[in-house]
């Protein structure tokens, strides 16, 4: 999840309260604070990419403090400047919208807390600028109208001196190499009237935009695959800024094969109409319509009551709102979890424990009867035959599942060497085994091993024995081949003909493998 | 009755005689040879019919260096005589007269027997006034004695004792410790002595088959020392997460849940889409997720499939859903299961009629590296509750019970969030002077429950690795699954 550092006398200042009061009330939004020094790092959920910044989190949290309620009004003014998107970039990053920013006064903080934001932005929405990716620029560098087109115009990207075509980025900018795989053979750029590239999207922007401390004024272009995306990061970058004393400007974003111009930023937010009895139902406590009304101004939304329907306004920058249930969670949030009375469901259900756990816990009290102690060993395992294989394992140990539980336990004692002898450990639990390319069994099983100087078949055998008296079951033994035991120690469990274990002496080669010096007598059966 | 053997019986009467006797007379009494004499009494003293007393008698003897000295006087006096004869003496001459001269010098300092001066640049020795030390008071005592007792000699015990102990560092005395034992006749010997028989009282420490049959062990069981210590012994048990596992099964079925399981190997379908985890969650990339090379995927249940990708892409009872593209491939790739959330959603399909209140406590994976907090599979405790119009209220209602029955009572629900549960809500215990998280639940939102059908569905997932390194006091999670036996031995049942 994201961290997120916020500067102590920015946030400060931003929200009119002191450091400790704020920190007090970030959890209610559902944030961990994790330091608190000159920066406050804070970890915010995933779904609120609003908070990502300084700004975003001081006006979430001036509603929870009620220092400022209710929505947060934008005003935008046209900037009279037009982007056209040529049809080319349809088939590698089709969609853009952009915006103008007036009267911004940077310095090298807010500049850093700016491009955090971007890069929070281009992680949170734009899956890692898969999605949508941002670019801002310095305005006064360039002269719109702007193009959106697939093209080969070379131009300084950030970060090196020489010009180079979108091509050579790919291959020698780092992030060219860290991103060509989102634009292959396609170069989307956007240029201005003098054929001036601002920009490389989703790799890089020209050096010529550069935001210095001396920028006023902003461009900001957000391009990406789905329209909702890209107009999420526009919405919570300029209501940022805003929040900042900015304008906003629109720009006229042109399709021309949509015949289409569409106007952004839109900053005004979405209506939904919600009704009291949804609101108490999830909740599950009675609340009056003063409460909620509160309880929606804490949250930065406005809301007018009418005969128990409340039509609610949500910020533009609220791009985790997708159904009504969101909106209610932040009923609940105003309202504070800690008011919510507690209930308890009335639904008459009966408890009942699985048959599976009823055999596992009686093989697990007969062998504790028998003096055995039990471990848990990771399921996790280095075998082949029969085995489900992990495609991106992390370990060479761990590049399975388990089909047996013996090396778990041959691997408990080898970790117990120097523990006193007589050893006898057992694991009742889950293995897989691949019945087909596309069948996977996972069943119970119970091992057990004895690690002794006296350890032999036929102690083993005994506890086989026993074992099974108690699961009431008939059985037979056969010799058996399993490789892990020695040959002619070794035995195979039959119950009506079929094969439910094996038990032996373990084979001593296996036991030199783990510097094992006693004996070990082992066995394993399905349960 | 018991008897005396003959060799008893004799010292025994011997003693009789005599009342009190030294050993070695014991022995030329009876005849007896020493060893066998001195056995006899203590047979005696452990049965009561003698009393051994014990005196050590401490005997000093000069060594050959001793009793030079002793005659020529001590080094550091043969060096200060020379200087009170010759007056001040430059150290290199003195070296050629006195072999042991650095002994001497470093005695006549310590003594201040001596000062040093400066003469030509060398160093010159002065003689000072110089009294007869304790040690040469002593060796002019004892020099014509081949061995002596500290009651030989005139000085004061103490100061005879430190003297002693100087002399014994230089080597010039050895000390011989000897025992002599006095044996003294009781009452109980004396009675004894007529008959020569007695009873040896209890003297059986086994209790054997014959001695219950013929109940000869009342008098002869011998009693015990009940302090010594027995050797430790280690019952067969349970593993400490097992037995936590076990406590939560039982608070919840007696809550009315009944368990459920499912599958470890699972598809991204039943783990992330069934969900509502939009497919182009962080979650679900290779970084956080074991994917599977075999097998590589596993089949789609038609019908679920085409109602789950429709409230995916355009979201289902006044949703927006995710937009964009539901990849049927990407469904069916396995992974190893991230949660045990999936598991609860397969039961709820197959028992689609509510109401159900269900849990299971089972096996996670994550593809996390190993260190003293991190697991790449760990236990999760799912509980899903299904039924007619639950709410947050009746959530916070069912986990507060949780947690109060496995004993944590300070508690705080605060937001949280989760793809699939809307509002959703962390709960958190205060422990140890903090808040620890140790629950993620919400209501599931309509996007998950509406396209299986389900009226409102509940859900918390609670860790149990982080309850039980609590409760053990554990600050390293590899402890539970590589174990050491010694600590599970060791470790107290009580505990968890």
């Amino acid at each position: 999840m994201p961290v997120v550092t916020l500067h102590r006398a920015d946030l400060e200042q931003m929200v009119g309260r002191d450091t400790n009061t704020i920190v007090e009330v970030l959890p209610l939004l559902g944030a961990d604070v994790e330091c608190v020094n000159e920066e406050i790092e804070v970890e915010f959920f995933p779904n609120r990419p609003d908070l990502f910044s300084v700004e975003g989190a001081a006006r979430a949290v001036r509603g929870i403090l009620e220092v400022e309620t209710g929505l947060p009004h934008y005003l935008t003014t046209p900037s009279g400047i037009t982007l056209t998107v040529d049809p080319s970039v349809n088939v590698v990053r089709p969609y853009v919208v952009c915006a103008v920013i007036r009267g911004v006064s940077m310095n090298d903080r807010t500049i850093k807390s700016l491009i955090e934001l971007q890069e929070d932005l281009h992680w949170g929405i734009g899956r890692d600028r898969r999605k949508a990716s941002i670019g801002i620029h310095d305005f006064s560098r360039v002269r719109p109208p702007f193009r959106y087109t697939v093209g080969e115009t070379p131009f300084v990207p950030l970060e090196l001196t020489d010009l180079l075509t979108p091509a050579e980025i790919l291959r020698v900018h780092p992030k060219g190499k860290e991103y060509a795989h989102l634009v292959g053979s396609h170069h989307p750029l956007i240029l201005d009237s003098e054929d001036r590239v601002l920009s490389f999207p989703p790799i890089i922007n020209g050096e010529l935009t550069r935001v210095t401390d001396t920028t006023t004024n902003l461009f900001i272009d957000v391009t990406g695959r789905e329209m909702k995306a890209i107009q999420d990061c526009l919405h919570i970058l300029v209501t940022a800024l805003a929040d900042r004393g900015a304008s906003i400007e629109t720009v006229d974003v042109v399709y021309h094969d949509a015949n289409e111009v569409l106007k952004t930023p839109n900053v005004a937010g979405a209506t939904h109409v919600i009704s009291r009895k949804d609101i108490e139902q999830r909740i599950g406590t009675d609340l009056d319509e003063e409460t909620i009304l509160a309880s929606f101004a804490k949250v930065r939304m406005d809301a007018q009551a009418k005969d128990d329907l409340f039509s609610v306004t949500v910020p533009c920058y609220r791009t985790d709102i997708m159904h009504p249930v969101d909106i209610i969670e932040d009923v609940a949030i105003g309202f504070g979890y800690d008011r919510i009375p507690s209930s308890y469901p009335k639904l008459g259900t009966i408890g009942k424990r699985l048959e599976q756990e009823h055999r596992a816990t009686l093989a697990r009290d007969v062998l504790q009867g028998l003096g055995f102690i039990e471990v848990i060993t990771l399921m996790l395992a280095n075998e082949s035959d029969e085995a489900v294989i992990i495609e991106n394992p992390i370990l060479e140990e761990h590049v399975s599942l388990r089909t047996s539980l013996l090396p778990g336990l041959i691997g408990t004692l080898a970790l117990n060497q120097h523990r006193d002898y007589p050893q006898m450990v057992y694991e009742v639990g889950d293995v897989t085994r691949l019945l087909d390319m596309s069948n996977v069994e996972e069943r119970l099983l119970c091992s057990g091993v004895i690690a002794s100087t006296e350890a032999n078949f036929t102690e083993i055998k005994r506890v086989v024995s026993a074992l099974l008296r108690e699961f009431t079951i008939d059985f037979e033994v056969v010799e058996s081949t399993h490789p892990t035991f020695i040959e002619g120690r070794r035995a195979t469990i039959l119950a009506k003909g079929q094969a439910i274990g094996t038990f032996g002496e373990i084979d001593p080669d296996i036991l030199t493998d783990h510097k094992l010096v006693f004996p070990v007598a082992a066995f394993e059966l399905n349960i | 009755m018991e008897e005396l053997s003959k060799n008893d019986l004799l010292v025994l009467q011997t003693l009789k005689r005599f009342k009190k006797m030294p050993v070695e007379t014991l022995a030329k009494e009876t005849g007896l040879k020493f060893e066998a004499a001195l056995q006899s009494a203590y047979f005696l003293h452990t049965y009561g019919f003698a009393q051994v007393i014990e005196t050590v008698d401490t005997i000093y003897r000069l060594t050959d260096e001793g009793s030079s000295y002793a005659e020529k006087g001590l080094p550091e006096r043969q060096v200060h005589d020379y200087l009170l004869i010759h007056g001040p003496t430059r150290l290199a001459g003195l070296k050629s007269l006195f072999p042991a001269v650095s002994v001497a010098i470093g005695w006549l300092k310590r003594r201040r027997w001596a000062s040093f001066a400066k003469e030509d640049g060398e160093s010159l020795l002065v003689p000072e006034a110089a009294d007869e030390a304790p040690e040469e008071r002593l060796l002019r005592e004892v020099r014509y004695r081949p061995h002596f007792r500290l009651a030989d000699v005139s000085l004061e015990p103490q100061e005879a004792q430190h003297a002693l102990q100087e002399l014994a560092r230089r080597n010039l005395v050895r000390t011989h410790d000897t025992t002599a034992r006095e044996v003294v006749l009781t009452g109980k010997g004396e009675d004894t002595a007529q008959f020569g028989q007695y009873s040896t009282g209890r003297d059986v420490s086994v209790l054997t088959s014959d001695m219950i049959r013929d109940g000869t062990w009342r008098d002869r069981l011998k009693p015990y020392d009940v302090q010594v210590d027995a050797a430790p012994l280690y019952p067969g048990k349970g593993h400490p997460l097992r037995r936590l596992i076990d406590e939560m099964r039982d608070i919840f079925i007696a809550m009315g849940f009944a368990e459920f399981k499912g599958p470890v190997v699972e598809n991204e379908f039943h783990n992330f889409d069934v969900l509502f985890v939009p497919q182009d969650h962080p979650a679900r990339d290779e970084q956080d997720t074991f994917y599977l090379r075999r097998p590589a995927a596993l089949e789609l249940p038609t019908d679920l499939v085409k109602r789950v990708a429709e409230a995916h892409i355009s979201g289902c009872q006044g949703s927006i859903g995710w937009g964009g593209e539901f990849d049927l491939d990407r469904s069916r790739r396995t992974v190893l299961r991230t949660h045990t959330t999936g598991s609860a959603f397969r039961y709820l399909v197959r028992h689609p009629e509510p109401p159900a209140m269900i849990f299971g406590i089972d096996r996670v994976f994550r593809r996390e590296s190993m260190d003293s907090t991190h697991l790449p599979q760990f236990h999760q405790c799912e509980g899903t509750i299904h039924g007619d119009d639950l709410s947050l209220a009746d959530l916070i209602g069912v986990l507060k019970t949780v947690f109060r029955r496995l004993g944590f009572t300070r508690i705080r629900f605060r937001p949280g969030y989760f793809p699939f549960t809307e509002p959703s809500l962390e709960g958190d215990i205060f422990v140890n002077g903090r808040w620890m998280e140790l629950v993620g639940a919400g209501v599931f939102r309509p996007e998950v429950t509406e396209p299986l059908g389900l009226k409102s569905v509940l859900g918390f997932s609670i860790g149990i690795e982080r309850i039980a390194m609590l409760k053990l006091g554990l600050n390293d999670i590899r402890k539970l699954y590589m174990s050491d036996i010694a600590w599970l031995r060791e470790v107290p049942s009580e505990t968890l």
